[in-house]
């Protein structure tokens, strides 16, 4: 199979000069060929429909702000060796009673911390498909260019069962380093989590980069939250500076369940987020906050889509974002309510404050209302710092400096406020500080 | 023997092309207190703005000479925040709300960046949170007021007490009050002058620019001045605040 697969990719290759950034393919398929026959055909499916596909451009509607020619221009190569990165390079990621995972170029290499509790099942992704805990119903495939790669090649992250009425208090900090290693690869994880009936889990999952030369890193997390489940995810995006970080989130909600998604999105040359939420049965809550910081000649893209499906669900989105230099921000939220979807109440409000006069967001946020007895409310804004603002700062004794780091800091202060991951709050300080210096 | 803190000499300055201050000249000594009355329109704000520093008024010509414990500063040189830490002050007629930035972060940055200049230890953040929870105590204010956004949601005269808190906590040698008294209550003039009357020390001087009267019967001034047309006309005692209360500016010099 993963021959005729193989086989597959040269002869895409050679029909579509185009596709030479997935030269990577090949030998990314020849790692996962002990796996079983369901998954071989999953990734077989994926690679004929992407394939099919021709790469976004800007005439596409999901990708109008985010130009991938650079990306598609590299020739990209796939992992094939096992990282070097020492203990020492990612000790310090880990927060304070946190469980963790480290992952580094790819690959689960340490786990640390205290040991989970019974009902908590955490294994790497490899582990899950080896030991069968993961099974096809848990896959879905993608509609999306890059992340129908990741159903073609992904190779490890991770698998956490939480069963029903089990409550794990600590995060588990899922942390990706990419090393120099990594440089020119092309990495793909996936991460699947089922909070059971009741059950109550936080994730963590932060993603770094200690090289600066261009990697392509193409993550998908699902969530499946239980009846009454509650689920916290806080994703810190500090990929290195040449990174090209592809991220997406698919949580699906039983009735009277919480999700929580807590999105930073720092590093990299080029991230961008598609969030999918589905809020599938009566009573659900979603909170769901983004904090981007683009500097130099960044492109930051937040994507969401937001889908109400029955009675009584609630969500709160709120995205802020800075830029600076000549960095791009990007935001595009759709929450829809269908007919059915009655008594809902939904917000959605984006904030973008710009400093200097080559940076600049891009803003498309929507509401798709079909039922008729809704609360919903969407409102956008972008700015420049207030001149009144930094007027009655100086006016005190604060330097224009330090007077605009705390404006910014007012900016986005309302996002770190109540986090449902109280730990998170060091990646809020941590990136501001670093973005403000 | 009166030492001057500031001296005005010859200021002309304008605003969006127009002249507004036509050579005011004003001197004001440590432990004094300056009233600057007049009518819209008659260049009180533009004074108090060229003062701290706004960059929307232009200097066309003119000194200002701010006399410190050891030097003298040409105050018109200096920024907008060198002139704060310099120890002038200015209390806003229209405070700025700032949500997302809490009143004692605020405050606490002002204050360290005021004692860096001088030469003085910062204080971390229980320091100060004694510091400014004792000046809101003296000023009888309630002390969750201090923890709240930066005069988002504040009441018009919840914003003016909270200029003086600060003036309380930041204890400039020249505070300019701009209006401190518009928008509030016959109450409120009251809480909010004796505030600011408790803040009178030897050492420093308050200039209170003002429309009315009625915030003068609860702080004397040494010294009232009638602001019109960008230079000062007549100057008297405290009797002369109640003479334009009763007659107008006009018929009051």
């Amino acid at each position: 199979m993963v021959a005729v697969i193989w086989r597959d990719a040269l002869k895409t290759r050679a029909m579509k000069t185009a596709t030479d950034h997935a030269s990577f393919i090949a030998p990314a398929l020849a790692r996962t060929q002990d796996e079983p026959l369901w998954l071989q055909n999953f990734r077989r499916t994926a690679h004929r429909r992407w394939q099919a596909m021709s790469p976004p451009t800007l005439r596409s509607e999901a990708y109008r702000y985010t130009n991938l020619k650079p990306l598609l221009a590299e020739r990209w190569r796939a992992v094939t060796e096992k990282s070097n990165l020492a203990k020492a390079d990612y000790a310090a990621l880990r927060g304070e009673g946190e469980h963790c995972c480290v992952f580094a170029d790819g690959e689960l290499v340490n786990t640390q911390g205290a040991s989970l509790p019974r009902g908590v099942r955490c294994l790497s992704l490899r582990q899950a498909i080896r030991s069968g805990a993961l099974v096809e119903r848990q896959l879905q495939a993608s509609e999306d260019y890059l992340q129908l790669l990741n159903d073609i090649c992904f190779y490890d992250g991770i698998y956490v069962q939480v069963d029903a009425g089990v409550k794990l208090e600590s995060p588990l900090h899922l942390i990706f380093v990419n090393s120099k290693q990594a440089a020119h690869c092309a990495l793909f994880s996936r991460n699947v989590i089922n909070v059971a009936r009741a059950a109550k889990l936080q994730v963590i999952e932060s993603h770094y980069g200690t090289t600066t030369d261009s990697y392509l890193s193409v993550v998908r997390t699902a969530i499946d939250i239980g009846v009454r489940g509650e689920c916290a995810v806080a994703k810190f995006q500090h990929e290195g500076r040449g990174a090209y970080h592809f991220s997406a989130v698919e949580g699906r909600q039983q009735q009277a369940s919480r999700f929580s998604l807590l999105n930073i999105s720092y590093g990299g040359q080029l991230a961008r987020l598609d969030s999918n939420i589905e809020q599938l049965a009566k009573g659900t809550h979603c909170d769901f906050r983004t904090l981007y910081l683009g500097k130099g000649q960044q492109v930051l893209d937040n994507c969401s889509q937001i889908k109400h499906l029955d009675v009584e669900g609630t969500t709160q989105q709120r995205v802020r974002g800075i830029v600076r230099d000549r960095a791009r921000g990007i935001f595009a939220g759709n929450i829809s309510v269908p007919r059915q979807a009655q008594r809902t109440n939904a917000e959605q409000l984006t904030k973008n404050l710009l400093f200097g006069k080559e940076c600049a967001v891009y803003i498309k946020p929507q509401l798709q209302i079909e039922a008729d007895d809704v609360q919903c409310s969407h409102g956008a804004t972008s700015s420049r710092i207030a001149e009144a603002d930094l007027y009655y700062l100086t006016a005190r004794g604060i330097s224009p400096t330090a007077a605009a780091q705390l404006l910014c800091r007012a900016h986005v202060e309302e996002l770190a406020q109540d986090l449902p991951i109280a730990s998170a709050q060091r990646f809020f300080n941590t990136v501001l500080a670093d973005f403000l210096s | 023997m009166s030492q001057p803190l500031l001296e005005i000499t010859d200021l002309q300055a304008r605003v969006e092309g127009h002249l507004v201050l036509r050579d005011l000249n004003l001197t004001v000594n440590k432990g004094e207190v300056h009233a600057i009355m007049g009518p819209n329109g008659s260049g009180k704000s533009t004074l108090a703005g060229v003062l701290a520093g706004n960059s929307a008024y232009e200097v066309v010509k003119g000194q200002v000479a701010y006399h410190t414990a050891d030097k003298t500063l040409d105050l018109l040189a200096l920024d907008v925040d060198a002139r704060a830490r310099a120890g002038v002050f200015l209390a806003f007629q229209y405070p700025t709300e700032i949500a997302g930035l809490s009143n004692a972060v605020f405050l606490r940055s002002a204050y360290n960046a005021i004692c860096s200049e001088q030469g003085r230890v910062p204080l971390d953040t229980l320091d100060f949170d004694d510091l400014l929870q004792e000046k809101a105590r003296l000023l009888q204010m309630d002390k969750g007021f201090i923890y709240r956004p930066l005069n988002a949601g504040f009441s018009g005269g919840e914003k003016k007490r909270n200029e003086i808190l600060q003036m309380a906590v930041l204890a400039p040698q020249l505070a300019i009050l701009d209006e401190i008294d518009s928008g509030l209550d016959i109450d409120a003039v009251q809480v909010v002058a004796k505030m600011i009357d408790s803040l009178r020390t030897e050492h420093n001087a308050i200039v209170l620019i003002t429309h009315y009267h009625r915030i003068l019967n609860f702080i004397t001034p040494q010294h009232v001045h009638i602001l019109q047309q960008g230079r000062i006309v007549a100057s008297g005692g405290s009797d002369l605040a109640r003479r334009i209360e009763d007659t107008g500016y006009e018929n009051s010099h």
